[in-house]
This record gives structure tokens, sequence and C-alpha cells, in this order.
């Protein structure tokens, strides 16, 4: 039981960090908070939906490409929202961007509203993956632990696109001195596309990847946010291999609070994130913001 | 002082606009719609507020209500209590309705009630069940025109407690009220059925949680017979897709709300067996009487799809009012509220419907049945379904009045 | 105070940046325009003036906060919400008269606050925003689950005849005059030595802190102070309606609040005031035109913000129709 609890743990662990890791890679490089990357987790979760129908639905590999495909998608309407409106007032006091996102929450909840209705979908589950590992009497599902497969390769992806590109070497340097960078001829608002359009790509993936394993509805993006924000949060806010740990701890301990004290679980991981941010500040006398 | 009401252009304002809303023999019915639009509840209400419209133009071909034009005014109340409260009191106030209805969410429903008592504009709830509308928070211009909680947990139980080869329950529900009460309602019927019965104690999971497997592993870790789970939407669709991986519908049963718009979202997704369902109003299981028949060919014209049971007590509980008005022969607050208890109302969902005076619940009916594939449709539905009429289901005046006085405390 | 000096010149040039005088040209016709327009119109408008008069000082709470403490807060519902518990339960359990409620509501807010605000204050920027926001969902979280004590989800309803039992007009200015009230002493505490205490740390923490200020006590300070007058307006709330939710603690309400103080105009005492005005009189309009309200409300905020940066009250400033806070 605690065995399979811990297995369970680490697969919710490894979709919320799907779910935070694009949120903490835009907020790391632009200090952009976006409040609306729950909003492109819903949509990709969404697209993969349509896709799905259209590729070779209960295939394994239509369920793959639709994925793909579907956050390939959002990570357009991504750029198409971060050049219209968030670059526009870059200069601008931070909180303007909160609530530019927050603007963009509202309109994709009723876009999604007025495409699909308000009722709850569902993305079929690829046959290959509906089963379990059997061992014992240990059911150990086969879709979370594809899951997790997938999201080891995206972590090793972004490690490879970070530490051994180019690209991630402009990454590092936008993010570590701006000015600098600026200085050095590295076209800033490149760098803050390209990384919206990687964030959102991300959101989308995951939105996409955890669809058949659960509701999906108009109401999915509140949901997401929150968790998220507290992932990122535990993890250090920008800090990806943070993000991971973050993710990891809360969905472990989720699962093993479940068995010792279940009526905890709704403050438990505020009081996680709570305790973090209090932590921090001890370690740190005056408690600078990084 | 800075009172101008009663002087200057702004009398002459005020006059004519109120000059429209007097109350005549011709004027409209009006039925105030503050239902939760947008917000959690938005795809239920979306479903009530349909088959209202069905049910008010219907009333409106038949010559209306006591011969006068229906009218419906239609407000979102957000799943947002303090805006039901605000846009329920705007409408009894400035719109000068005749009688409100279309709340979902439980929180809503109750600051609606509390509006309806203060300003005595009658209230019934067609979504909403909770009880405690109808126990310590009852004020007496509500009834309530579906099964309450309790009832639907009663349902459950009593279906269950024939089931003679399940020896091991556990129970499950959502950290809110709606969950705590089904679960102990529930529990508490079970045990009086079947005292040979071991009931696990029940874990809850947060509302809107959706990463269910903790759960799920919990519960058949005690190896039920089956999990009864008070759970909804998200919490609840998660449930049965993650179950699966866990071969939880060949190791156990699942029993759970299981209305018309849960099957059709689940589709293909539902286990091939071992899922019970409740359900309030599911189109399949009606008597297909004429008019059950008609009321679900005019819905699926005009929506293109099924009613689901939101829309069948929406439509219900219009017609139940509009029967009341008719008996009363006015629809003067105090008349409707003495008709209610009055009348024997025959509705999509049988005949006899009546509601009680003491606590404004009416004695309808719950229904329980094994989620099944059928070639019929494209979305799984309820088949071996019992019917339970609510006069079994509903708690007596007497626990009700000992209930009040407890909360009273 | 430790502050060194704080010269009136001074005092008075910080002032006239921050857009803080009382313009009273403006001041006395509005609360002259707002009694006209309760008394002269319907129940409806009487209600949401009511709620707009009430989130004014929820927002100019927030924005003390904001514009001169420069402490994000990502949770200031928590307040609203004790504020009004704090008032409901005081009668529902410990059975004080509402007199006497209405006084715990905004002082369990300001303790609330003292807690939380001893750990927020730890921390700056995105971390002191994250820790208000754990803060305010454990305390939405205990008024949810806690339903013995608390109603739970549903609430408490029916414990009092909402408004007092006073008619909607007068209620309407009866919270008028307590909010302009709980306003003028606000903007009194902005402009006292505290105030520029406050403003000093929220510029500078480390030169306010070279200055002899100790600054968390002074963030501390602000956060208390923000936390009882956001209590006020919860209690309010709690009264118009006669009911608590634990809504009124959660998150819908602190982005309302957040939404409200950034369109109103950051760095300006007005702008609370005028973000609650506008943000309310859409949220009460769009709906009652387009059933897709939201997606109307988020491409005008998306205008709003991409057309006026500095929000509302910068916009005015632009426009030199705010003659005296101008630049």
């Amino acid at each position: 039981m605690v065995l399979i609890q811990f297995v369970n743990g680490l697969m919710e662990g490894m979709t919320l960090f799907l779910i935070a890791s694009g949120l903490t890679l835009i907020f790391g490089v632009s200090r952009i908070i976006n409040f609306a990357h729950g909003s492109l987790y819903m949509l990709g979760a969404f697209l993969t939906y349509e896709l799905v129908q259209i590729l070779a639905p209960g295939t394994l590999w239509g369920f793959f490409a639709s994925v793909i495909v579907g956050a390939a998608i959002v990570s357009l309407i991504g750029v198409l929202f971060e050049v219209t409106a968030l670059r526009r007032i870059y200069g601008a006091d931070g909180l303007m961007q909160l609530i530019v996102t927050i603007a963009l929450v509202l309109i994709v909840r009723d876009v999604v509203r007025m495409i699909w209705g308000p009722n709850s979908i569902t993305v079929p589950m690829p046959d290959a993956l509906a089963g379990a590992i059997v061992i014992g009497e240990n059911y150990f599902p086969l879709f979370p632990i594809v899951v997790f497969a997938a999201g080891l390769v995206i972590v090793l992806a972004m490690i490879w696109v970070i530490y051994f590109t180019r690209a991630g070497i402009l990454l590092r340097a936008g993010t570590d001195d701006r000015g600098m960078a600026a200085l050095l001829g590295i076209n800033e608002r490149m760098i803050f596309t390209a990384v919206f359009a990687a964030g959102a790509f991300l959101a989308g993936l995951a939105g996409g990847l955890s669809a058949p394993y659960g509701e999906v509805n108009h109401l999915l993006d509140t949901t997401v946010i929150v968790s998220a924000f507290i992932v990122c949060v535990i993890g250090g806010l920008g800090n990806l291999y943070g993000a991971l740990a973050g993710a990891l701890v809360v969905g472990i301990t989720k699962a093993m609070g479940v068995m010792y004290f279940p009526r905890l679980s709704m403050v438990l991981i505020f009081l996680i994130m709570a305790a973090v941010l209090i932590g921090r500040s001890l370690g740190r006398q005056g408690g600078s913001a990084r | 002082m800075l009172d101008l009401k009663k002087g200057g252009l702004a009398a002459l304002a005020m006059a004519m606009l109120a000059g429209g809303h007097a109350v005549a023999a011709d004027a409209p019915v009006k039925i105030g719609f503050a239902g939760d639009l947008t917000g959690a509840c938005a795809a239920l209400t979306e479903d009530e507020l349909n088959a209202v419209k069905i049910g008010v133009d219907e009333l409106n071909a038949k010559g209306g209500i006591l011969g006068r034009k229906v009218e419906l005014v239609i407000r979102d109340s957000q799943t947002k209590p303090d805006e039901g409260a605000k846009v329920a009191r705007e409408l009894i106030v400035d719109e000068k309705i005749d009688v409100l209805t279309g709340v979902c969410s439980s929180a809503v429903m109750l600051a609606e009630s509390a509006v309806s008592g203060e300003l005595k504009v009658p209230f019934y709830a067609t979504i909403g069940s909770t009880q405690r509308a109808n126990i310590e928070l009852y004020q007496p211009y509500f009834w309530q025109a579906q099964a309450n909680a309790t009832m639907e947990a009663y349902a459950a139980a009593e279906y269950v407690a024939k089931k003679a080869e399940w020896k091991t329950i556990a129970t499950m529900g959502s950290d809110y009220e709606w969950g705590h009460t089904s679960v102990a309602a529930f529990s508490e019927r079970l045990k009086k059925l079947r005292p040979d019965v071991t009931i696990i104690d029940p874990i809850f999971p947060k509302v809107g949680e959706t990463a269910m497997a903790p759960y799920i592993t919990t519960a058949l870790n005690t190896k039920p017979d089956a999990v009864f789970a008070a759970l909804f939407g998200g919490s609840l669709g998660s449930l049965i897709k993650q179950g699966q991986g866990f071969g939880f519908f060949q190791r156990t049963n699942l029993v759970t709300l299981m209305t018309v718009d849960t099957l059709q979202s689940m589709g293909s997704a539902m286990p091939a067996s071992n899922v019970y369902g409740i359900a309030r109003a599911p189109f399949f299981a009606l008597e297909q009487t004429p008019e059950v028949k008609a009321f679900i060919e005019k819905y699926r014209a005009a929506y293109k799809e099924y009613p689901t049971d939101w829309s069948i007590n929406g439509y219900d509980g219009l017609m139940f009012y509009a029967a009341a008005a008719e008996h009363a022969k006015s629809v003067a607050p105090d008349a409707i509220i003495k008709a209610i208890s009055e009348i024997s109302y025959d509705g999509l969902r049988g005949k006899g419907l009546k509601v009680r005076a003491f606590d404004g619940q009416m004695n309808a009916p719950s229904y329980v049945g094994k989620a099944t594939k059928v070639p019929e449709y494209d979305f799984p539905i309820l088949t071996e379904i019992e019917k339970f009429p609510g006069e079994a289901l509903m708690v007596s005046e007497d626990a009700i009045a000992a209930a009040r006085k407890a909360a009273k405390k | 105070m430790n502050a060194p000096a704080h010269p009136t010149e001074l005092s008075r040039r910080w002032s006239s940046l921050s857009g803080i005088d009382i313009n009273w040209k403006l001041v006395i016709p509005a609360l002259i325009l707002a009694e006209v327009i309760n008394r002269t119109t319907g129940a409806s408008t009487t209600t949401l003036l009511t709620e707009i008069i009430i989130f004014a000082l929820f927002a100019s709470s927030l924005n003390l906060l904001m514009s001169f403490g420069h402490m994000v807060s990502f949770g200031h519902s928590a307040y609203f919400g004790l504020g009004a518990y704090g008032f409901t339960l005081a009668v529902t359990k410990a059975g004080l008269p509402l007199e006497a409620a209405v006084l715990l509501g905004p002082l369990v807010a300001a303790l609330g606050g003292l807690l939380f605000g001893a750990l927020c204050v730890r921390l700056t920027e995105i971390y002191f925003a994250m820790l208000t926001l754990a803060c305010a969902q454990i305390t939405y979280t205990v008024l949810f689950q806690w339903y013995d004590f608390t109603g739970g989800d549903t609430g408490i309803t029916g414990f009092m005849a909402p408004r007092f039992g006073l008619s909607g007009q007068n209620f309407a200015s009866l919270t008028l005059a307590v909010v302009t009230l709980s306003l003028f002493a606000l903007w009194w505490i902005v402009r006292s030595p505290l105030g520029l205490s406050i403003r000093a740390a929220g510029q500078d923490r480390f030169r306010a802190e070279a200055l002899g200020l100790t600054v968390r006590r002074v963030q501390l300070t602000a956060f208390v102070i923000a936390a009882f007058f956001a209590g006020i307006a919860g209690m309010l709330y709690a009264v118009l309606h006669g009911s608590a939710f634990p809504d009124y603690a959660g998150l819908g309400l602190t982005l309302d609040s957040l939404i409200m103080v950034v369109l109103g105009g950051l760095n300006s005492f007005a702008g609370g005031i005028w973000g609650a005005i506008i943000y309310k009189l859409l949220g009460a309009f769009v709906p009652s035109l387009v059933h897709e309200w939201e997606l109307v409300l988020g491409l005008i905020l998306l205008v709003i913000v991409l057309t006026a940066p500095k929000g509302f009250a910068g916009l005015i400033a632009r426009l030199g129709l705010d003659r005296k806070g101008g630049r």
C-alpha cells in the first residue's frame, strides 16, 4: 500500500511538473507571471480531443501525434498573444502583464465554452495504455507510467536545449543579466517570444498528455493554474530543477497524506508552500527575492 | 434632504418606468431565472434553462398562466452566492417577478432562499438539493422540486441493501456539505437495512480533486464489495477513468451519482460493468407517456441533444408552478404557497407529485440503475433501474423538527 | 518615529507626486452625486452602488500595500473574508449584539493580518505575493471545510435581517458614510509620518533601513492596517447580504481586487476607488448585455490595459483633468 501510494505520488508529481515547467520557464526569463498558463493547458487538452478524432482514435501514434500537434498549435496561440498584447507592455509595471494574462484567461474560457460547450468531454485512452502492470495484488496503471516516461524525456530535452545549444546559451545569458545580454547584441524580444512559445508548447503538451486521464471542460484552467503556482513556488520560481523537485514533493505528499491525514489534503500543499517560503526567509537573512 | 423622489424630473421618470410593471390582470406572469450560467454549475444550469424555455413557450401556446402571458427573465448568478443574492433581489424588487428559480449550487441556493424569505416571493429549486434548505434554513416561501441529497443517498442505500452478496462497503465523498451529507445518510440507512454489512470509514477527497489514484488505492485496500462515492464532475470522471488502470471495476463495484450528462460525457470511457448510478430523472427511465415522448422529441429538435435530468426537473418544476397557480387562481405568493401542498401534480417524472407543507420537500422520485452500453444510444444508459418513490425516502417531520432544534443550539 | 526628518516641504512634494492630495472640488460633488444616485434610482442601482462603495474601500486597502508599500498581495481577500466571518460568527456563535459584532469583524481581520503579515513581511516581491496567496488559501480552506463552525461551503445565512433591516437606500447612505470616513483615515495614514515610512520602505528598503527604519515592522504595520480596512469592507458586505460564504476569502475576490487597483492606477491614492467603480460597473452591465460576458470583459480589460498602461488615474493625469495631482 505504501509503495503503491508512493508510485501514485510520483506519477502525479510528473504531471504537475509538466504543468509547472512552462510557467517557471517563462517566469525565469521574462519575469512574467502567466496566469493564462492554465488556459493554454486547457486548450492543449481540447485540441488533442479534436485531433485524436481526426487522426486515429484509440491508437498510440494517433494519441501522441495529436498531443504534439495540439501543443504546437497552442504554442502558436501563445506567440500570437505575446506579440500582440504582452510585448506592448514590457516596459510597464509587472502587474499590468498580470492583468493582461488574466484577461486572456477570461477570453479563452469563454471561447472554449462557445466551441465545445459547458459539458465535460472525454479524450479516449489509447487502447494499448488502458491496462496495468499487475504484480501480485498490486496494480500499476500503464498510462501514468507512460506519462512519467514522457515527462522524463521532456526534462532531458530541456536540459539539452538549455545547456548544449546556442539557443540555450542565449537564454541563460538573458536570464542572468539582461542588460549585459542586450549590450552583446542579443535580441531580447526574440528571446522573450521564443521562451513564451516554448512555455506555451509545454502547457499544451501537459494538457494533451493528461487529457485521457481526467475530465476536460472549460473550467480546467483555474484548477491547473493554482497547482502550477504551488509547484513553482516550492521549487523556486524560474528554477527548472526546483520545479521538478517541487512537483515530486507535492505529488508524493498528497498521495501519502491520504493515508495519514486525509481531511488535510486541501490545506496540506498550501502548508508546505508556506513552510518552504518561510524556511527560505529563515535561510537567508533579509529574505531577498531571489 | 437629498430625497428628490417626491418631486421633479426623477419622479416623472420613475413613474414612467414603473408604469409598465404595474400589476394588472393582463400583465405577464414573470418567472425570474437566477441561475448559475457561468462557473462550476454552467453545464447543469444550461440544460435546465433550455427546458424551462420550452416550458414557457408551451405555457404561452396554451394561453399562459391564468390567461396571462408567461415571461422569463434570466440573470446569471455566476455560481457565486453573493451574486445570486444580488440578482435575486434585483429580479424581485425591480423586475417584480412572481416566482424565483434556476439555482444550482447549494451555497447560491441558500443565499437566494434567504432573499426569497425576506421579500416573501416564492422560490423553488430544481438542481441544488441541500437539505439545509428544508431544515434549519427553511423559510415558508421555498420548495424543493426534486429529491434532496439525503433522499438520493437513501435511494442508493435501498438499492445496495438488495445486493445480498455485498458485505463490505467503502464510502467516499467530496469534502463539502453535499459529500458529507450524502455519505452520512447512505451509511445511516444502509446500517438500518443491513446490519450485517460492514461500512468502512469514509474518505473525503477535496472538492474538484482530479488526482484520484491515492483515493482509489485507499478504497481498494479495504477489499470492498462496493464503493459508494458522493462525487461529482471532475472528481467522478477522474475516479472512473483512473480507476480502470487499478482494475477497480474488476475488483469492486461503484455506486455514484450518474445523471444523463455524466453518462454522455463519459461515453466510451465508461467501464463495461460494475458501475451503478443514482439519477434524478433519466429520460430513458421515465414512463414513456405521450407527454414524455413529446418533450424528449421537442427538446432534441431544439437543442440537438437528449434532455438531461436537469432539463426534466427544470421543466417539471415550472409546470408544477403553473399547476399551483391555476389551482390557486392567483400568483400571489401566499396563495401559491398554500396551493403547492394542496395539489397533486402529474408530471414527466410520474403521477401524484406534491410538496409537503412542513418543509417544502416534493415527494420526487430517485432512480438507481446499472450503467450499461446499449446499441440504441451512443452513450451508456442505466439499466435494471429501480424507481424509488419520494414518500419512502423523505425524512419524517419529527426528525426534521428535531434537526431544526439541534441546529438552533 | 525613527525617520530622520520629514520636513513639510518634502511631504508636500511627495504627496503631489503621488497624487494624494484631496481634491475637494472633486470629492464633495462625487459624494453628493453618489447620494443623489442612491436616492433617485431603483433598488438594483442602490445595491450596485453599495457594492461599489464597499469595494472602493477594499481595493483602497490593497492599494495602500501595493502603491505605497510596494507589497503586492495575492491574498487580500483573506482579510475581507475574515472581516465578514468575524462579524457573522460573533453574532451566531458568540451571541454578541450587532453593534459589538461590527467592531469585532475588522478586528479579527486585523488579527489575521498580524499573524499572516508577520510571516509574509519576511519575504519580498514575488515570494511575498506567493506567501500571501498561501495564507489566503489556507483561510479559505478552513472556512470551506470546517463546517461545524463556519457552515462550510454553504456558508452562514439567515442569522440577521440584511442591512440591519434598513432600507437599501438608507444602508447605502450608511455605507457611504462609513467608507468615506475609512478612506479619510487611510488617506490620513498615507500622509502621516507612518505613511512616509511605508513609502520609504516601499521605494528602497535598503536605503530606508540605512536611514534607521525597521522595514519589516513598518511593513507589518501597513499590512495590519490594510487588513483592518479590508475587514471593514468584508463586514459591510456581510451586512449587505446578511450572509457569509467562503467565496468572500477566495481567489476570485483577490483577483478582482488586484484588477481594480491596477485598472484604477497604481501609485495613486484614488486608484483603488476608480478601479472599483470601473470594474464593478463592467461586471454589472456586461453580463446583462451578453451571454459571453467573460469574453467581452476580457477584451475590455485587454484594451484598457494596452491603451492606458498607467491605469485610469494615470489617464486622468495625462489628460490634465486631475490638475492638482498631475505632474
